[in-house]
């Protein structure tokens, strides 16, 4: 039963066994999840579709693929939610959403066909802020293009430690609750991944601003 | 700047992302902040590691293309065909593949040994004559003149075909042979192939059809 208090997110961060604090009301909303409760299940759905969609869209390459292991995720997760012990709710449903990924890209054998504009923040949309200019939107769409090429040019454990680590933002033992590793080999995938990311976007680097130009 | 050993230099290449991240042990680090204060290389490369990092930590997060949120209670999956189907898979492979050795086993097993040819008898030969008991018979022939009768037809004007020669074996050496394959259905060589072949067929059929029967349930499980 979730029923211990969390303390507030910036302090664990500094703990070495961090176990990532819970919203407000989610260990209730966990707790009705897990007697059946479909509406509170669906909150938690609602907290974490953006995560799980951002981390399948990076893995498979493919809006439409993305969209079908998130769901599977989802569903998985509520099939198994009355199983979960103590064990932080983020990375458990990551670890779902992982595996759903593999399976699909198994059954499906992803070719990188997928549309780089479902990156864009808002694709073919106004720029994201009125104070950036057409062209310094252009150039960020760009930027995300280039950063993609990169990713799909990491093996696949690679491009999982540096989605989880640098773009979804887990620490080392989440992404290692995640990817069911240790901490050091979450540090030597992560250290992989990064001079690998340096080489390839090197190559690009007239695409990035002066302060992270490579 | 003095030379460092290139394992070492490499080394410190390698720690680079865990120090970005405050993730390095006090000793590694301090070794790795006395490296970066003489090696401007490695300066440089901390540097550009930092700017992919940071860069990576503004990708942008793309909008959800729809809600995810369940509409009906799914309904439940039977256990047994999410935790056993990968031991299914690789338990038929294993049993496919013992299946294939064993099956390939007995085939190279049952290659012959020719059997005799049938002969006639000695007393069926016209002209012929047995050389039992014949002291220089049994020395030419170099074999123990108890054990063997050999039988030479002698020559006769007529037939143009050369009678068959049959070598009798004496009973003891039948006896011999007869011990060496064994009694009728037990354990011989090839009966081993045989009943290990019986044997992985069933198991091999059983878990096809487990496997036939956890993929149609997955399949009548999933939504939609």
């Amino acid at each position: 039963m979730l029923h211990r208090r969390w303390p507030s997110a910036p302090r664990l961060r500094s703990l070495k066994h961090s176990i990532e604090p819970m919203e407000g009301d989610e260990p209730r909303l966990l707790q009705e999840s897990q007697r059946g409760d479909l509406a509170a299940f669906n909150r938690l759905v609602e907290r974490y579709q953006g995560q799980v969609y951002n981390l399948a869209l990076r893995m498979l390459r493919d809006p439409d693929l993305a969209a079908d292991a998130t769901q599977e995720a989802f569903i998985s997760a509520f099939r198994a939610i009355r199983d979960l012990r103590g064990t932080n709710f983020r990375s458990w449903l990551l670890s779902i959403a992982a595996n759903a990924c593999r399976d699909l890209m198994r059954a499906a054998k992803a070719r990188p066909s997928f549309s780089l504009d479902a990156l864009d923040t808002t694709p073919g949309a106004t720029p994201a802020s009125s104070e950036e200019s057409p062209d310094d939107y252009a150039i960020r769409r760009e930027m995300g293009r280039a950063i993609q090429s990169g990713l799909e040019a990491l093996s696949h454990d690679h491009r999982l430690t540096l989605v989880l680590v640098d773009i979804q933002g887990l620490s080392y033992e989440e992404a290692a609750r995640v990817m069911r590793c240790s901490v050091g080999t979450v540090k030597s995938r992560l250290s992989r991944a990064r001079h690998h990311m340096r080489e390839l976007l090197g190559r690009r680097r007239e695409l990035f601003p002066d302060q992270f130009r490579l | 700047m003095r030379l460092l050993p290139r394992g070492e230099h490499r080394r410190h290449r390698q720690d680079l992302s865990a120090y970005i991240d405050g993730r390095l042990e006090t000793r590694r680090r301090q070794a790795l902040e006395r490296h970066l204060a003489q090696c401007t290389s490695c300066q440089e490369g901390l540097e550009t590691l930092r700017r992919v990092v940071a860069l990576l930590r503004r990708v942008p997060q793309a909008p959800v293309p729809r809600s995810f949120t369940l509409t009906s209670t799914p309904a439940p999956r039977p256990s047994w065909t999410v935790s056993l189907a990968t031991p299914l898979r690789y338990a038929t492979a294993v049993a496919g593949l013992l299946f294939l050795v064993v099956v390939v086993g007995d085939l190279v097993a049952q290659q012959p040994s020719a059997p005799a040819a049938e002969v006639p008898q000695v007393q069926d030969i016209p002209g012929a004559r047995s050389l039992e008991g014949t002291a220089d018979a049994g020395a030419a022939a170099g074999a123990p003149a108890s054990q063997e009768k050999q039988v030479i037809p002698e020559a006769t004007a007529a037939p143009q075909s050369l009678p068959l020669v049959k070598i009798e074996k004496a009973p003891e050496t039948r006896a011999e042979a007869a011990q060496e394959q064994g009694p009728p259905g037990g354990f011989t060589v090839q009966n081993v192939f045989r009943w290990g072949e019986i044997a992985l067929g069933a198991i091999l059929a059983v878990l096809v059809a487990l496997m036939a029967v956890q993929w149609w349930l997955r399949r009548a499980n999933q939504p939609g």
